[in-house]
C-alpha cells in the first residue's frame, strides 16, 4: 500500500455513495471487499466520512446548480424560487448522501427535484413569465447532459452522443437569455416564437446551446453511427463539404462522436 | 525593498465596484480567467497587479504539456509576479497517462502527507516552475479528518516540499487554523512550525459554521480578530511576504463584504 493507493481510494469512497454504504456497512459483514486501504479507512469515524462526503456532495451539485440555471436563478428575486435552496430540502439531503459524483443517475435524480420545485403550483410564475416551463426545461436539459458520459469509442461512420440532444421549444430561448442577461424587459409576446436548439456537454465539461436549422437537425438524427459521410449529405439535403463541416463543429461541442481522422469510404 | 500590497479576488459580478474602488486594492487574485463577455475586464487588468490563482493541474500527477502551456499562458496575460496552485488531490490517479480522471471532488481536498506523494509533487512542481519562469506558491489545504497511517506532520512535509522543489509558500491563515483544529493543536504553535520563510502570500478570510461538517469552515465572510491575530502574527515571521490577499471568491459575495474585508486588512497592515 502507498500513499497514492490510499488516497485514491479514500476519493472514490468519498465521491461513490454506494461504495461508501459498503464501508460504513464492514462491521455487519455486508460487504466482502478486502484490501489494506480499506481496513485503513473503515478506521475513519463514520459520521466524518458520512458528513465530508455530503459537503462534497453539496458543493459539488451546489457549484452546477449555480452554472447551469443561471438563467432561473436571474429570476429567483421575482419568482422566489432559487434552485440552490433545493439542495436544503430532506429529498436532496438524501440524494446527496446516496450521489455518485459526476454520474447521470445523480444528475437525474437531482434534475427531477429541481424540476419538480421549479414547476409544481407555478401558475402565479407562468402569468408573469409565460416561457417558464421552456426556460426550466432547458437549464435541466443541460444540468443533465453535463453528466452524460461518452464510453463508446468513435469510428468513422459518425453517430449522435449521448451527450447532445436537440430540443422544440415554445418559445424563443436564445432570445431570452439574452434578454435576462441585459436586463431587457420587452413584452414576453415578442418572444412567442418556437427554437429549436442542439445542446451538447464537450469532454471537458462545458456544456454549449445552438439553434438548430433544420439541415442540422436532419444530420443529428440521421448520424446513427451506420451512415457515410456522403449518405448523411444526402440525408440532410448538404453537400458533402457542408456536411463534414458541420459535422466536426457537432463533433466539437461533443454532439456526436466520429473519427474524422479515418478516410471514409463510400 | 519590495512593497507588501494587500488586495482581494476578482469576483466578476463585482467589477464595477471594485473599479469603483481601487484606492482601497493593490491586486486582484485571479481564480478564473475573465469571460470573453466580460466588459470590465480591459479595465481591471490596466489598473490592478494580477496574481494567477488558477487551477493549472493536480501537482500530484504529472502536468501535460496543454496543461504547462496554460499555466504559462495564464502568468504572462497576468503579468503575474508569481503563479499559486493549490497542493490538492481531488481525483484519483488517471488509469491511462492523460486519461481524464473517472471522478473530480471539484473542492479543495489535501494529500495524505505520505513519502511517495510527497516525491510525486516535488517532481511535478519543478517540471511545472521551470516552465512558468516565475515562482511558483503552493497552497496547503486545510485536513478535514485524520488518517491512521505512517505519515509526516503536514509542516514537515511543507518543509521538505518548499526544500526539495524549490517552490514558495501560500499561507492560507483559515486553512492552518482548520487543520490545527483536526490535529488538536493550538493555532498559533501550528502555524509557526510551518516553513514561514518561504511564504510569499497571505490569505485572509473568515470561518463560519458548517452544517453538513458539524464544524467550522471556510466561508466567503470577513475575517475575526483571531483570524487577523494570525495573520499579524505570520506577517511577522515571513520575510518573504509580498501580499496579503482577502480570500472571497464566490457568485453570492458582496461587494459590502469585500470592501469590509480590505478595510480590516489595511487597518492591520498598514
Amino acid at each position: 500500500m502507498t500513499g497514492r493507493s490510499l488516497h485514491d481510494t479514500l476519493l472514490r469512497v468519498l465521491s461513490h455513495g454506494p461504495l461508501r454504504a459498503q464501508m460504513l456497512g464492514m462491521e455487519d459483514g455486508s460487504t466482502t471487499i478486502v484490501s489494506d486501504e480499506w481496513h485503513i479507512l473503515s478506521r475513519v469515524p463514520k459520521d466524518r466520512l458520512r458528513n465530508t462526503a455530503r459537503f462534497l456532495a453539496r458543493h459539488y451539485y451546489g457549484e452546477r446548480i449555480a452554472r447551469l440555471f443561471r438563467h432561473v436563478r436571474r429570476l429567483a428575486p421575482q419568482t422566489g424560487r432559487d434552485p440552490l435552496s433545493v439542495l436544503d430540502s430532506p429529498k436532496a439531503r438524501i440524494v446527496l448522501d446516496h450521489a455518485i459524483l459526476g454520474s447521470s443517475n445523480t444528475a437525474e435524480e437531482m434534475a427531477s427535484l429541481l424540476e419538480t420545485f421549479l414547476l409544481e403550483n407555478a401558475a402565479g410564475i407562468h402569468m408573469r413569465f409565460p416561457y417558464w416551463q421552456d426556460l426550466v426545461c432547458y437549464q435541466a436539459t443541460m444540468f443533465r447532459l453535463e453528466a452524460r458520459k461518452v464510453n463508446e469509442c468513435a469510428t468513422d461512420r459518425p453517430c449522435r452522443s449521448v451527450s447532445g440532444n436537440i430540443i422544440e421549444f415554445e418559445w424563443d430561448i436564445p432570445a431570452i437569455l439574452s434578454d435576462l442577461q441585459s436586463s431587457n424587459h420587452r413584452k414576453p409576446g415578442t418572444v412567442h416564437r418556437p427554437s429549436i436548439l442542439l445542446i451538447a456537454s464537450s469532454s471537458g465539461g462545458q456544456v454549449i446551446s445552438l439553434r438548430c436549422t433544420p439541415e442540422v437537425q436532419r444530420l443529428f438524427n440521421a448520424a446513427d453511427g451506420t451512415r457515410t459521410i456522403e449518405e448523411l449529405g444526402l440525408a440532410a439535403d448538404c453537400s458533402v463539404q457542408q456536411t463534414e463541416q458541420v459535422l466536426r463543429q457537432m463533433k466539437e461541442i461533443g454532439a456526436i462522436q466520429w473519427d474524422d481522422s479515418i478516410t471514409t469510404g463510400s | 525593498m519590495t512593497r507588501l500590497t494587500l488586495g482581494a479576488f476578482y469576483n466578476p459580478h463585482l467589477a464595477e465596484a471594485i473599479l469603483a474602488n481601487a484606492d482601497q486594492i493593490d491586486h486582484l487574485a485571479m481564480a478564473d480567467a475573465p469571460l470573453p463577455g466580460d466588459r470590465w475586464w480591459p479595465q481591471i487588468s490596466a489598473r490592478f497587479i494580477l496574481l494567477a490563482h488558477d487551477y493549472l493541474g493536480q501537482l500530484s500527477e504529472p502536468l501535460t504539456s496543454c496543461q504547462l502551456n496554460r499555466a504559462r499562458a495564464l502568468t504572462e496575460r497576468y503579468r503575474s509576479p508569481w503563479t499559486a496552485e493549490h497542493l490538492q488531490r481531488i481525483h484519483p490517479t488517471p488509469d491511462h497517462a492523460g486519461d481524464k480522471p473517472d471522478v473530480s471532488l471539484d473542492y479543495v481536498f489535501p494529500p495524505v502527507y505520505t513519502e511517495d506523494l510527497l516525491q510525486d509533487y516535488t517532481q511535478n512542481i519543478r517540471v511545472l516552475q521551470n516552465h512558468l519562469g516565475v515562482p511558483l506558491a503552493i497552497e496547503p489545504i486545510p485536513t478535514f479528518f485524520h488518517i491512521d497511517i505512517p505519515q509526516m506532520s503536514e509542516a514537515e512535509f511543507l518543509h521538505r516540499l518548499c526544500e526539495e522543489s524549490g517552490c514558495y509558500l501560500l499561507l492560507d491563515i483559515p486553512h492552518a487554523v482548520l487543520s490545527a483544529y483536526t490535529y488538536g493543536r493550538d493555532p498559533a504553535s501550528f502555524m509557526l512550525e510551518l516553513p514561514l520563510h518561504r511564504v510569499i502570500e497571505i490569505h485572509v478570510a473568515g470561518l463560519a459554521f458548517n452544517a453538513d461538517l458539524k464544524r467550522p469552515w471556510i466561508a466567503p465572510v470577513a475575517p475575526d480578530k483571531d483570524i487577523l491575530g494570525l495573520a499579524e502574527l505570520a506577517a511577522a515571521h515571513t520575510p518573504q511576504l509580498r501580499a496579503i490577499t482577502f480570500d472571497a471568491f464566490s457568485p453570492s459575495l458582496r461587494f459590502d463584504t469585500l470592501s469590509e474585508g480590505m478595510q480590516l486588512l489595511r487597518e492591520r497592515f498598514i
